[in-house]
């Protein structure tokens, strides 16, 4: 089930005061349940495949652990690893079966069909299982983490499998960590109305993100992109603009839910973004975006390919690596590997150039304190990182190409056009308003925490009516202005006039 | 503890306060009827135990009768229980809805859905069902009409906000002021002549499914003592002859039916009892205007007037509410008029 379903909206209420109602020693035994009934919403097979993920770890867990406690020392070291490697094998095999088989086959394919070789592969319809990407990093970050050190094998099976199965983050993220989420199994938490409301709070503002934002976001993107051959360049730039807005608004919210979700009741989950689109450096956009996922291609990649204590062109090849990858998961598609590719190289030529561009500064004697210094920078960063998401968004590698030369205004008989834009983008005067006074309240948000201004904890400090008041409109504001719900068309109604 | 009571208590007062908008919200985002009397959701508005005569059907019952003349001329009280393309399905459960709170003794039912099944059709279900609140009604007609939908679909129509709260960019003034009218229905002046197309000289029958609810609505008249009267307003050719002789080849069969069931039936364009012209009494193809309301209106007053013992209100305190409401219809119908002689 989606958070934004009524399905959730039923079920998190009866899974919290279940939580609440049940003895501590019960109470991860029935979490368990709750995420497994959660997942299994989706699609009921695949929790087979949660389930031999969370075997495969578990195990390597307890063999990890077994293998320290061998005397001779090549031969722990070399146990070790074999454990580690298997449990990375066969969870990355899964993976790719279930993900990149299809991309894979029809890329090889191709490949050969180039070379005049027609070669043929078996074809497999199966359908991507939900959240597969996300829980089979949570589960492999464990095996990593238990090779390190950083936590003790767990041995309840049980209450490792909810640590790979949480329901809140189970298949958008935050991708946890063992480290943070298993010993939070055996906290025995209560119920704390402040905790609670803080949580609630976080949920709601991730379904205003979701709900009014991203939807009406998607609306302009989607129109103005799946018939871009008919759009002006400014439009596509705005359309663009919107969907960098439009991830971030949509990733963002299911972050903010589960983190909200787990607040609920008593986990700490780790932060996912932070304010991403007011990082001054492609580099310092990628530790604010998508943060549990960056984090986990810098631990269990970046570092182990030697990180940047290898020389120069070391780490760049690394950074190489672990953009293409991370492009890779996100979706099994070429052009979202150009899209990683384009986040990688930018990182690489802005360092290769960094003493040139210091050099001109110095030369134009440019003030690194002022504001606009920094604006300057938050807006490059800006421009930079959608072009690269035009990559993503697009049907393809190519089609995104022709975007961008389209947006550049080459191939398109005007660049602007003073009417219509509008209706060409999918919108209406009053939906226009509203995007506009909701990318308003995602700018002040934004800019709050940007600044350390803990938004919440400055609510919970006002008066009771002023509380009240903010809690209403909010909820009042989702629940009128969002788009759920079965579609309401007003013409299916004026026909019935008489 | 102290405090976790403190919280309970406010979380409480917090549900109550939400529900309390909510229902307000609710109601204004609603899609009302195509007129200002929004006349499903008013029933609740009346005092109880206060109308004669309720009036059931589709829009070609409420562009037919106009309980503002009722009072006015005969000191009868009426209501217009009815709601654009009224299922038959609807006018049994609305008629089951409305006894809960009036006892009137005679019920109308306009009989032009009468030919038709289309209780399962969401806009027509929607409208008749919207405007009652969440009670045993609502989920009835669910368990019935709403069988073969999905359990979300459901929940839409015992939470219409679900599907109206997209309406918030095209809210109208009447949205938030529906109570104009309490005991009116539609008024409209312009004049659409026509000719008399003639009926069609066979018969249709009833869908089957549809005498199921003739006959509960027969039984629960029975059951309280009211009187059941059907009556079938005249209309023209609309589309096109052929799907014209088809809807009044059902009024052919009607009128066996109702022979068959001691129900007076007025089918008013074989009679021509009230006297409806063809060249002036039609707001459109198939609707009557106000003066041919007027004139089914007073004809029908005068059989009640004949043939039962209506008491008359006029005068009497306790109906002053009639008094206002008729002010403001007589003040609709002068504006209408004026504008109508102004072009």
């Amino acid at each position: 089930m989606l958070f934004n379903s009524v399905e959730f909206l039923l079920f998190f209420p009866a899974a919290c005061l279940g939580y609440f109602v049940i003895p501590h020693r019960f109470r991860y035994l029935f979490l368990l349940a709750c995420s497994y009934f959660f997942y299994m919403c989706w699609n009921p097979e695949y929790a087979l495949l949660l389930l031999t993920s969370t075997a495969i770890t578990y195990a390597s867990g307890l063999l990890l652990a077994a293998a320290d406690r061998i005397g001779d020392e090549r031969r722990r070291v070399r146990r070790r690893k074999l454990y580690v490697a298997l449990s990375f094998a066969c969870n990355l095999l899964i993976l790719f079966f279930f993900k990149y088989y299809g991309f894979a086959a029809s890329t090889v394919v191709k490949l050969f069909g180039k070379l005049g070789i027609a070669l043929s592969v078996p074809a497999f319809d199966v359908i991507l299982p939900v959240g597969i990407s996300f829980y089979t990093f949570q589960a492999l970050s464990y095996t990593m983490d238990v090779y390190r050190g950083e936590v003790r094998a767990e041995k309840n099976f049980f209450k490792y499998a909810l640590f790979v199965s949480f329901f809140p983050q189970l298949v958008a993220g935050p991708i946890e960590r063992s480290k943070n989420l298993l010993h939070q199994i055996n906290e025995r938490h209560r119920f704390d109305a402040d905790r609670v409301r803080s949580g609630l709070m976080l949920m709601l503002y991730g379904y205003f993100q979701k709900v009014v934002l991203a939807e009406y976001l998607g609306i302009v993107v989607d129109s103005v992109y799946n018939s871009y051959l008919e759009r002006t360049g400014f439009q596509l730039v705005v359309a663009t603009v919107c969907f960098a807005l439009q991830i971030y608004c949509d990733f963002g919210s299911y972050s903010n839910i589960a983190i909200g979700a787990a607040r609920v009741m008593g986990f700490r989950l780790m932060e996912n973004f932070n304010t991403p689109y007011f990082a001054v450096s492609v580099a310092d956009f990628w530790r604010r975006w998508h943060i549990s996922l960056s984090t986990w291609f810098r631990d269990y990649l970046y570092i182990p390919l030697g990180g940047n204590r290898r020389g120069k062109l070391r780490k760049w090849f690394n950074l190489m690596a672990v953009f293409l990858v991370s492009g890779l998961w996100h979706g099994a598609s070429w052009h979202y590997v150009v899209w990683g590719g384009i986040n990688g190289a930018y990182q690489v030529i802005g360092e290769w150039l960094k003493p040139v561009r210091e050099k001109l500064m110095d030369l134009f004697r440019v003030d690194r304190s002022v504001f606009s210094h920094k604006l300057g920078r938050i807006l490059t960063t800006f421009v930079l990182v959608d072009i690269s998401w035009v990559f993503f968004r697009a049907e393809s590698f190519w089609s995104a190409l022709d975007i961008l030369k389209r947006m550049a205004g080459i191939g398109v008989e005007y660049w602007l056009t003073w009417t219509n834009n509008l209706e060409a983008m999918g919108l209406t005067s009053a939906t226009r308003d509203l995007l506009v006074v909701s990318l308003l309240i995602l700018l002040v948000v934004d800019l709050c925490r940007y600044n350390g201004i803990r938004l919440g904890a400055w609510l919970a400090k006002q008066g009771l009516w002023f509380r009240w008041l903010v809690y209403f409109t909010a909820v009042f504001g989702v629940l009128i202005f969002g788009v759920y719900g079965p579609n309401y068309d007003a013409s299916a109604f004026i026909y019935f006039q008489f | 503890m102290k405090k976790t009571v403190r919280w309970i208590f406010s979380v409480i007062i917090f549900i109550f306060c939400f529900l309390l908008l909510f229902g307000r919200v609710s109601q204004i985002f609603r899609q009302k009827g195509s007129h200002p009397a929004d006349m499903v959701h008013s029933l609740y508005s009346l005092e109880d135990n206060s109308i004669d005569v309720l009036c059931l059907g589709s829009s070609h019952g409420y562009t037919s009768f106009q309980p503002n003349i009722l009072w006015k001329e005969y000191g009868m009280t009426s209501y217009v229980l009815c709601s654009s393309q009224q299922p038959l399905a609807m006018s049994y459960y609305l008629l089951k809805e409305a006894l809960k709170y009036q006892h009137p003794k005679v019920v109308l039912l306009e009989t032009y859905y009468i030919r038709v099944d289309n209780g399962k059709m969401e806009v027509p279900l929607r409208l008749a069902l919207d405007g009652l609140p969440l009670n045993e009604t609502k989920f009835e007609v669910l368990e019935d009409l709403g069988r073969d939908m999905s359990w979300k679909e459901k929940l839409s129509y015992y939470i219409p906000f679900l599907k109206y709260h997209a309406r918030w960019d095209s809210l109208e003034n009447r949205d938030f002021n529906t109570k104009l009218y309490l005991k009116g229905s539609a008024i409209t002046y312009n004049v659409n002549p026509m000719e008399d197309p003639g009926l069609p000289d066979f018969k249709k029958d009833i869908p089957k499914t549809l005498r199921r609810y003739l006959k509960k609505i027969r039984k629960l008249c029975k059951e309280n003592d009211i009187q059941l009267i059907f009556y079938a307003t005249p209309y023209g050719i609309g589309d096109n002859y052929e799907n014209y002789a088809e809807r009044q080849a059902v009024n052919n069969s009607l009128e066996k039916y109702c022979a068959r069931n001691n129900i007076p039936f007025f089918f008013y364009q074989k009679t021509g009892e009230a006297g409806i012209d063809f060249a002036k009494d039609f707001s459109d193809s198939t609707h009557l205007n106000a003066r041919g309301a007027a004139k089914i209106t007073r004809h029908l007053a005068h059989y009640f007037r004949e043939h039962f013992e209506m008491p008359d209100h006029r005068g009497d305190e306790a109906y002053s509410s009639w008094d206002e409401d008729y002010e403001k219809y007589q003040r609709d119908v002068d504006e209408a008029l004026l504008a109508q002689a102004n072009g």
